[in-house]
């Protein structure tokens, strides 16, 4: 059970990092736009991404059962399941499903992000702040 | 932006008593404590059954995906519909599981287990729903209660070295992945099983602890 919280563990504490990094190479210090969500909820989601293989790994072995209508015992072991995967069906049956999870952890994703902004009222007006002040007073002074 | 004529006129007079800037602020920081207060008193709700919902909505596209992991990935084989034998062996090799009750669902692509689950039903795309969410927020809650109660009891030094707070976040989520860890064995047999109630190989979790044992729910936990 620890390369998955581990790994899990470790991504939460590098995305500040990450953060950061992304924030000197783009240049941008604005907050509350739609390329920041986007990018946060992209690191977020990576985090998920990366302990695919090992989740695939773990839905196929916690499958398998003497019972019927449940798939052959292969393996009990994790890493000689993972190599017969590997050696029998190759690299990409550890990533069946892989668009559909990205999808559905994406949006959960969004939802967070969306639910850990302060409400949506102050985000529309913070940004009604930012944008539309020029505007306003190009029309005042018309 | 595009500001209607409503809005145009009344800043316009709004403008003429306050200056734009100061009106603006005022706004504002009006607009910022009214969110403030509703959302100390009814913001974790809120964002706690929207995350609900966003989870049930998400639902079936987790359960697609968990499908697809668990089905191996064979070639698909294409065999000639020539003679009766042929077609009736084409038949019983084919993918749906409606035709093999018996047998575990195998599913080649996302059109296949897409199709599967719409001619299931709908209650087919929340199979293993609250045993998924028993295991997914069981854990994150164990996780956080122990760490607020370790953040409490142990010395603030502890906690500010990097190596220590990592290994220690470490072990609580493998803590709290150990208790839980039968859900999620519990959720992917009740994906892969039948959604007929005739060929369904646990009726409840009780019963699949019962037929399968806590052994096997404890299975490859060392993942």
């Amino acid at each position: 059970m620890l390369p998955k919280q581990a790994l899990l563990v470790a991504w939460q504490y590098a995305i500040p990092h990450v953060d950061v990094a992304l924030d000197e190479y783009l240049g941008r210090k604005k907050k509350f736009s739609a390329l920041v969500l986007a990018r946060e909820t992209a690191l977020a989601s990576l985090g998920f991404l990366l302990i695919y293989p090992i989740l695939t790994v773990q839905r196929r072995a916690a499958v398998q059962s003497p019972t019927l209508g449940m798939r052959p015992l292969l393996s009990r072991s994790c890493t000689q399941l993972a190599w017969h995967m590997l050696r029998h069906e190759g690299v990409t049956s550890l990533y069946r499903g892989f668009a559909a999870f990205t999808l559905a952890v994406m949006v959960t994703q969004v939802a967070v992000w969306v639910n850990a902004m302060p409400t949506v009222t102050q985000y529309v007006w913070l940004k009604y702040d930012d944008s539309a002040r020029d505007e306003i007073k190009r029309i005042i002074d018309e | 932006m595009r500001l209607s004529t409503r809005w145009k006129s009344a800043l316009r007079c709004l403008s003429t008593l306050h200056p734009i800037s100061t009106y603006m602020e005022e706004l504002l920081y009006e607009k910022l404590s009214e969110s403030e207060e509703r959302r100390r008193v009814y913001g974790v709700h809120v964002a706690g059954a929207a995350n609900l919902a966003v989870s049930l909505a998400v639902y079936p596209l987790f359960l697609l995906g968990v499908q697809l992991q668990q089905s191996p990935r064979h070639p698909v084989v294409r065999l000639p519909s020539g003679s009766l034998s042929q077609s009736l062996a084409a038949f019983l090799f084919t993918s749906h599981p409606g035709n093999k009750p018996y047998t575990a669902a195998q599913f080649y692509g996302y059109r296949p287990a897409v199709l599967s689950n719409l001619v299931l039903g709908s209650t087919a795309l929340y199979r293993g729903c609250l045993m998924g969410g028993l295991h997914f927020y069981s854990s994150l809650f164990i996780q956080s209660q122990t760490s607020k109660l370790l953040n409490s009891y142990t010395d603030d030094q502890l906690w500010t070295d990097m190596r220590n707070k990592y290994l220690a976040e470490t072990s609580l989520a493998a803590l709290a992945e150990l208790l839980v860890h039968p859900f999620f064995t519990a959720q992917s047999r009740f994906v892969l099983q039948s959604n007929s109630r005739c060929f369904r190989v646990y009726k409840d979790f009780p019963d699949m602890v019962r037929k399968a044992g806590l052994k096997e729910l404890y299975t490859v936990i060392g993942m």
